[in-house]
């Protein structure tokens, strides 16, 4: 027996001798190391880019030099540390050569040869001796003036305009019409005259509501002859449930609101359509657009409001959905990256929707043209990392949610928690107490554990040799090893699958009762043994004979679990003689067999097969506890197993008798307090409680257990069903450190959480302890933020007028377009706060203006002059959006249900939305639009065709194009179709001629009355096609609905239908 | 530099969707555009092998890892991957060379070998990330994080298309994991520039169709005459509304979509194909028909002055275990197709400007995995044919045993600015300002190939 210190000391001294060369060797040595094996092939195929030359011709890549020694140890600009001397896995320059991630490999075009690389690997190694000199120039940076950039008209705080002087002061009907009718003056163009009392209601109606005006409130309005006749108007649509629906869907827009997250593994944001309600509940209560700010970002952390009802707590974490609804790449093998990226989509939107700022251009470099620093970015993005909104990033990943609980049911909760946790404690005592006897049992038989798990530790090594030695001569001699698929047998009634139980390696099974012989040629004689490799979920054994001699009566009779492949093990079936020659081999099984693999045949060792033998009393899952064991003290020379280590290190090792006697006399020999006594009592030592102990419990005992754990079910089930939402909440709260390039792997700088420094709003400090959400909220509401206040009032014009006073919504950097009138757009921002940031108030202010009420009449010269109708000389006409579309044709085909929706995805949380063979969603509600799933990466093909747009992305002012899916949508959709079928055959069975069936029909369709000619039109129209269609339709009465009912489709799909004036 | 109008606002409306030669051509947004610079290529045919075929089983030929089988990969395994694997493991497929380019070609494409000298072979193809959804968004759009608009969407929105009777920009049978409509998104360009998906994964081939453009409930005539109704009553609408761009343009779009009713189901019926044409695409054999309807569609909306159409081979290819079976059997699904769709083309003096492309959005590990391989982005073996590309080469390759590109690595960005330059286009040039920022399809990366065009 050897001792363990040597060992030890010849470790270190190995150790020792591996760098013993460098620390002895003359320093010039090591120089010319970096002569002849580094330098050269640095300049071959760095110095292009990475060079003082480099730096001269403008080609220098990565603000990076290789070409000095303070380059290359990590003191340039470029923020990486290319060499550490000593740890070439810490050298991205040693990491980017040896082509390890894939995002920075070097050189990017060819790989250097494998002995390059590993003489780079040597020379870190040995302390990466440099002679090179010269020193760099500090690198410029680029960094924007921020003092003369924060003098951009945007950062600026919006200031009180005066109303500019205007000569037709008989115009403007709101203070804002004088802004604009100034600058009308100014340009020599005069407003359009305002429109007629039919147009004015339509465009408010459907601004408001995204739904068409019935013909009782337009006939009403045309019958109101006072002057606040349309204030009223306005009021009534204000008040009703489908502003929300309208509005909150534009918010919606710029939310990047969906029901799945859209990328790779797309599953089912089940919960997100409580954030959707929140928010068209948010418009219909006239939320202060602060509050409704800071909910989103914040709602979690703010203070809870007095006796706040549960609902109206839930309705602040709901909010924070918001952060949690983007598009995600749930499947990403690198989840630190998974995780930058979640954040990194966060901030995107919250920078565009919020504050009209392009925040997420700075993850991988300063902003080129806005003054956003990367430190900002990441001192936003440290607020995100303390902010839980996964639970992991694992693939595929799990997003946090919440339980929207009460009182009662998180009482509810509590009480079923503690009678849970009490039954669960209960079991684990009573496994504890019942496998009492088992455990000692097991103790008993200490010794021949451990032998039983070197025997199968040995055998499993002895095949994988032999599998290894066979394989080194395919074809050709046989070297005593025979390895035989065992689906290949030579006769008998076996079955054989290459699928399922089968899949990719082919079996052999049966149905019944089965007989399989074996040829097999042998070149030797001598003793032999058979391994066999199976799947088994229950015992099968067989009757093994060879050459009609019965070798064992309980072949194949283990258990592995489960029929499939990934569970088969192998197992040493017997040992036995053969001849020179064919000899043959057979398997007599009165079931069907187990799913055997393979069969191996070997030279045998004279000794194993009696020793297993009279091991197989013992409980299996104690020795894959032993085996496991003897792996985990490979290393461990302390342990009193150490003695035996030669057999763990070289698991082929034969163990013979003297071995096995061995053992048991130390196992029967040692006492209390001894280390050998004390690993068998070791409760978390190879004879711990097995997971599956039940199993070898007694059955008196296995039923108990099973009582108590249908105990444990029936109170589990007592959870109150508690419904969920997607929010965050904070997490562990840090600090990030500046990703370079925008990557985790080379760190710079780190940056305390804060917010943009545009402003000069300074806002809170952040408190060590929180994410710093709450603080970075009130922040973005603070009443003179030139950006929040601005961008929202811009926004809320462009939804009424089809454009903005800044035309690019989501950016009002300095590559966005400065607005058109700087002085209106302050004037809206100041009061918007002034309102107490009242959304629906800003509504009435801008209807009631002449500017909203003017026609949309062309005028030759104002659009020759501003054809883009910049300084608006007329009201902007347009197409409905996707939504108004489906919602109009729905509602007047007769089938609208107004209702609020929940999720109408059938799916279940979590659960794939667009994956082959599952469940496609399908759209068919006749709900509003608003409530239909979104489905990114599989958008409603009606939405689509219609301009709603890719859920994946803000969208501050929709596309709004004339195109070719559109047409075919209106001629050949079964939703057209159907509509203009109710309208027609309502209005045929309220009877009438012909005449008045055409003014139904207009009226319901085009909500007003044809005029005579166009009933005349029509008329002909259905004449001409009953004509027509006798050949094809023989019913008169169907003919009829027929031709009317084309009538309809042709009003649906007319443009007078299709656009508002 | 090619940009367009920026924000896309609806005052670029589709003033004259009036037919071809249109004299409003330019405020068309799918006219035909000039490109930059001679286009050797005015079409491309994506056969797109979802899944991720295995290079070192199809094109890669690696005999050192016959050598090596069994022992563990010299080098080091990337840092990110998806799986644990094994040791290396020899391809379960002979490779023998081929034509006057003696390229080794695996067992399992007989067909494809024969026309290798046609091929133009990249070896070095590498991605950035190891999972499909981003691999698949990387090889069709540039970024493998973030929704982008997609290769097709930056061709019809760079050169318009030919034939405004048709989508310029067709995915056949796409696949709805893994993104699904991400790899046809125009995304934030104008959606003129949306692919147009006609059937799904799951669909026979012979049933795709463009959405909306069957009608079981009017014949021709009644619809027509719906129409002639309905133009007279925008027209009028008009006339009280001049000089409105998106209202004529509406009333021309549905007589465009009347035209596209009929002119789509006559380039889909392949009634008319002489039988050798279908047998040349594998029509007469169940195993390869509905690939090769595939294929024999494409060549037809190709010919028929389509922009960029694709095909997919739908999620298949991802041999975890089993690779032999699966690669034996996948390959027979689509040999005879794409070889057919190849010759055919070639026969038509088509294949001069048409791009053929065949490729999956990784390869695979030349570790085991079982008896399968996983998910390898480092190395990918593609093919190209036609449209300016050189016949018969192989270009750059990866390491002894086929896990990286090494030698001359072209990563996806390459590819697509090879792809936009044989198409007369400077892939640095090509952008759309969204925002705040000008992006390419290429985002800051992408050299041009230029050793792979003739």
């Amino acid at each position: 027996m050897s001792h363990p210190i040597p060992k030890a000391l010849c470790f270190l001294f190995a150790a020792g001798l591996l760098t013993a060369p460098g620390a002895f060797e003359a320093a010039e040595n090591r120089l010319d190391f970096f002569e002849k094996k580094i330098r050269p092939v640095l300049a071959d195929n760095c110095y292009m880019c990475h060079s003082a030359k480099a730096e001269k011709n403008g080609k220098l890549k990565g603000k990076l030099r290789l070409d000095i020694r303070e380059g290359i140890r990590g003191k340039g600009g470029s923020g990486l540390t290319p060499v550490i001397p000593g740890d070439p896995d810490k050298s991205n320059l040693y990491r980017a050569i040896s082509y390890l991630d894939s995002d920075l490999v070097m050189p990017p075009k060819t790989r250097l040869a494998k002995t390059v690389v590993a003489d780079f690997k040597q020379w870190i190694e040995m302390g990466a001796p440099d002679p090179r000199d010269g020193h760099l120039v500090k690198a410029e940076t680029k960094e924007i003036d921020s003092e003369e950039a924060l003098n951009f008209w945007s950062f600026r705080k919006p200031s009180e305009p005066r109303l500019p002087p205007v000569e037709n002061a008989a115009w403007p009907k709101e203070e804002l019409d004088f802004f604009i009718l100034s600058q009308l003056e100014k340009n020599g163009l005069r407003p359009t005259p305002p429109a007629d009392k039919r147009t004015l209601i339509r465009r408010a109606t459907y601004d408001l509501t995204g739904l068409p005006p019935t013909i009782v409130d337009i006939e009403a309005f045309l019958a109101d002859k006072s002057p606040d006749a349309f204030g009223r108007v306005v009021e009534r649509l204000l008040a009703s449930h489908q502003y929300g629906e309208k509005w909150g869907r534009h918010w919606l827009d710029v939310a990047r609101y969906a029901d799945s997250n859209g990328l790779d593994e797309n599953l089912a944001y089940i919960n997100a359509f409580r954030y959707r309600n929140y928010v068209i509940n948010s418009f219909n209560e006239d939320k202060p657009y602060n509050r409704f700010v800071q909910e989103q970002i914040a709602g979690d952390l703010l203070p809870a409001s007095k006796n706040e009802s549960d609902s109206e707590r839930h309705a602040r974490q709901i909010a924070t959905g918001f952060l949690s609804v983007g598009a995600k790449m749930l499947a990403e093998d690198d989840g630190r990256k998974m995780e930058m990226d979640i954040i990194d989509e966060q901030i995107d939107t919250i920078g565009q929707t919020f504050l009209g700022m392009t925040i997420g251009c700075a993850r991988c470099h300063d902003h080129k043209y806005d003054p956003l620093p990367m430190r900002d970015y990441y001192a936003l993005a440290g607020i995100f990392k303390s902010t839980k909104t996964m639970v992991n990033h694992k693939v595929v990943a799990e997003w946090h949610e919440i339980y929207l609980d009460s009182a009662e049911s998180r009482a509810r909760r509590d009480l079923v928690d503690k009678k849970v946790k009490k039954q669960k404690l209960a079991i684990e005592h009573y496994k504890a107490k019942a496998s009492k006897t088992i455990i000692a049992e097991a103790r008993n038989n200490g010794a021949e554990y451990l032998i039983a798990a070197l025997m199968e530790l040995r055998n499993n090594a002895r095949i994988q040799l032999a599998i290894k030695e066979h394989k080194q001569e395919p074809g050709g001699k046989t070297n005593g090893i025979l390895l035989i698929e065992a689906e290949d047998f030579t006769r008998g009634n076996g079955l054989k699958t290459f699928d399922g139980y089968g899949k990719g390696i082919g079996v052999l099974l049966s149905g019944g009762p089965t007989q399989v012989e074996f040829d097999l040629p042998v070149e030797e004689a001598g003793l032999y043994q058979l391994q066999m490799r199976y799947a088994a979920a229950e015992s099968r054994p067989s009757r093994l004979s060879v050459n009609g001699k019965l070798v064992n009566e309980q072949a194949g009779g283990g258990i592995t679990g489960t029929w499939y492949p990934d569970s088969q093990k192998w197992f040493l079936e017997g040992n036995f003689r053969l001849n020179v020659g064919v000899n043959t081999l057979r398997l007599d099984c009165p079931t069907p067999t187990p799913h055997i693999d393979k069969l191996l045949l070997m030279p045998a060792d004279q000794s194993d097969f009696a020793v297993t033998r009279q091991l197989d009393s013992l409980h299996d899952s104690f020795t894959q506890q032993w085996i496991a064991h003897l792996d985990q003290i490979k290393k461990e020379d302390k342990s009193p197993l150490y003695e035996w280590r030669s057999f763990i290190e070289d698991p082929t090792k034969p163990i013979d008798q003297m071995v096995i006697s061995h053992i048991r006399k130390r196992f029967a020999e040692t006492r209390e307090k001894e280390p050998l006594h004390s690993l068998l009592h070791d409760e978390n030592g190879p004879l711990k409680m097995p997971k599956d102990v039940e199993k070898l419990l007694a059955n008196k005992e296995q039923e108990k257990l099973k009582q108590l754990k249908a105990q444990l079910s029936d109170s589990e089930k007592k959870y109150p069903a508690v419904p969920k939402a997607m929010a965050v909440t904070d997490g562990n709260v840090e600090d990030l450190r500046i990703h370079l390039r925008g990557s985790y792997l080379n760190l710079g700088d780190t940056t305390p959480r804060g917010f943009p420094k545009i402003t000069a709003i300074d806002g809170d400090k952040i408190p060590d302890k929180n994410s710093g959400r709450v603080e970075f909220a009130r922040w973005l509401t603070h009443t003179e933020h030139p950006l929040t206040t601005r961008v929202m009032a811009n926004r809320i014009w462009l939804w009424h007028f089809g454009a903005g006073i800044v035309r690019t919504p989501d950016n009002f950097g300095k590559l966005g377009v400065r607005p058109t009138h700087p002085a209106l757009l302050d004037w809206l921002a100041l009061r918007l706060v002034e309102n107490n940031w009242s959304i629906k108030q800003m509504h009435r202010i801008i209807l009631n203006s002449a500017t909203y009420q003017m026609h949309t009449t062309y005028n030759a010269k104002a659009h020759e002059m501003d054809p883009e109708n910049r300084f608006w000389w007329r009201f902007n006409r347009r197409r409905l959006l996707a939504e108004e579309v489906r919602d109009s044709v729905i509602l007047i085909g007769g089938s609208m249900n107004l209702a609020m929706q929940d999720q109408l995805m059938p799916h279940k949380p979590r659960e794939y939305v667009t994956a082959t063979g599952f469940k496609n969603t399908n759209f068919n509600f006749e709900c509003r639009s608003v409530y239909l799933p979104v489905i990114r990466s599989a958008v409603f093909s009606v939405m689509q065709a219609f301009d709603s747009g890719d859920p994946a992305v803000i969208q501050g002012q929709r596309a709004s194009t004339v195109s070719t899916p559109q047409s075919l949508f209106m001629m050949n959709h079964k939703m057209v179709v159907a509509a203009s079928q109710q309208v027609a055959k309502r209005t045929l069975q309220a009877g009438g001629q012909p005449d008045t069936v055409t003014e139904q029909i207009y009226r319901q369709i085009l909500r007003r009355r044809p005029t005579e000619p166009e009933t005349e039109r029509a008329v002909a129209f259905t004449e001409k096609n009953m004509a027509k269609l006798e050949r094809t339709e023989s019913d008169p009465a169907r003919r009829r609905e027929k031709v009317w009912q084309n009538l309809a489709q042709v009003l649906f799909s007319s443009s007078e239908f299709m656009f508002v004036d | 530099m090619l940009r367009r109008a920026g924000t896309g606002f609806g005052t670029m409306a589709l003033a004259a969707l009036l037919g071809e030669e249109s004299s409003a051509a330019s405020a068309n947004p799918l006219a035909v555009l000039q490109p930059e610079y001679a286009a050797k290529a005015k079409r491309i045919i994506f056969l797109f092998m979802h899944g991720g075929p295995s290079q070192v089983d199809t094109f890669d030929y690696k005999p050192a890892l016959k050598r090596d089988h069994g022992k563990p990969y010299p080098g080091k395994k990337p840092r990110i991957v998806s799986s644990s694997t094994g040791n290396l493991m020899a391809s379960p497929f002979d490779f023998r060379q081929h034509g006057q380019s003696g390229k080794y070609i695996s067992e399992i494409f007989p067909q494809i070998a024969r026309i290798t000298d046609d091929l133009c072979f990249i070896n070095s193809m590498y991605g950035s990330n190891s999972r499909h959804g981003a691999a698949l968004l990387e090889l069709h759009t540039g970024s493998d994080t973030f929704i982008r608009p997609s290769m097709g969407s930056w061709l019809t929105y760079g050169l318009g298309t030919e034939n405004q009777n048709l989508p310029g920009y067709i995915t056949i049978c796409p696949t709805q994991t893994h993104g699904g409509m991400n790899a046809w998104s125009s995304s934030f360009l104008p959606a003129y520039h949306h692919g147009t998906r006609i059937g799904l994964n799951g669909v026979p081939a012979g049933e795709a169709k463009i959405p909306f453009i069957e009608n079981k409930h009017l014949t021709i005539a009644e619809q027509r005459s719906q129409l002639d109704l309905l133009k007279e009553i925008n027209s009028e609408h008009l006339t009280e509304r001049i000089h409105d761009d998106a209202l004529e343009a509406r009333i021309a779009s549905f007589e465009l979509a009347f035209r596209m009713q009929r002119e789509a189901p006559m380039v889909q019926n392949l009634d008319n194909e002489s039988e050798a044409t279908k047998k040349l695409y594998g029509l007469d054999k169940p195993k390869t028909r509905d690939f090769g309807t595939q294929c024999l569609m494409a060549r037809r909306f190709a010919e028929s002055g389509v922009r960029f159409v694709q095909c997919s081979h739908s999620y298949k290819w991802d041999a975890h275990s089993g690779i032999k079976d699966n690669h034996r059997n996948n390959a027979a699904e689509v040999d005879q197709p794409i070889a057919g769709l190849i010759r055919d083309l070639k026969s038509r003096g088509l294949l001069e400007d048409t791009l053929v492309m065949w490729g999956g959005e990784f390869g695979r590990t030349p570790v085991s995995q079982g008896d399968g391989r996983d998910h390898n982005p480092h190395a990918i073996s593609f093919f190209l044919a036609g449209g300016g590309t050189k016949p018969g080469i192989t270009y750059g390759s990866t390491d002894d045993h086929g896990y990286y590109a090494t030698v001359n690595r072209v990563h996806f960005h390459d590819l697509h600015a090879t792809i936009l330059h044989l198409f007369g286009l400077e892939h640095t040039r090509l952008v759309y300002s969204y925002a705040g920022r000008d992006f390419r399809l290429t985002d800051i990366h992408g050299e041009v190939i230029h050793d792979i065009i003739a």
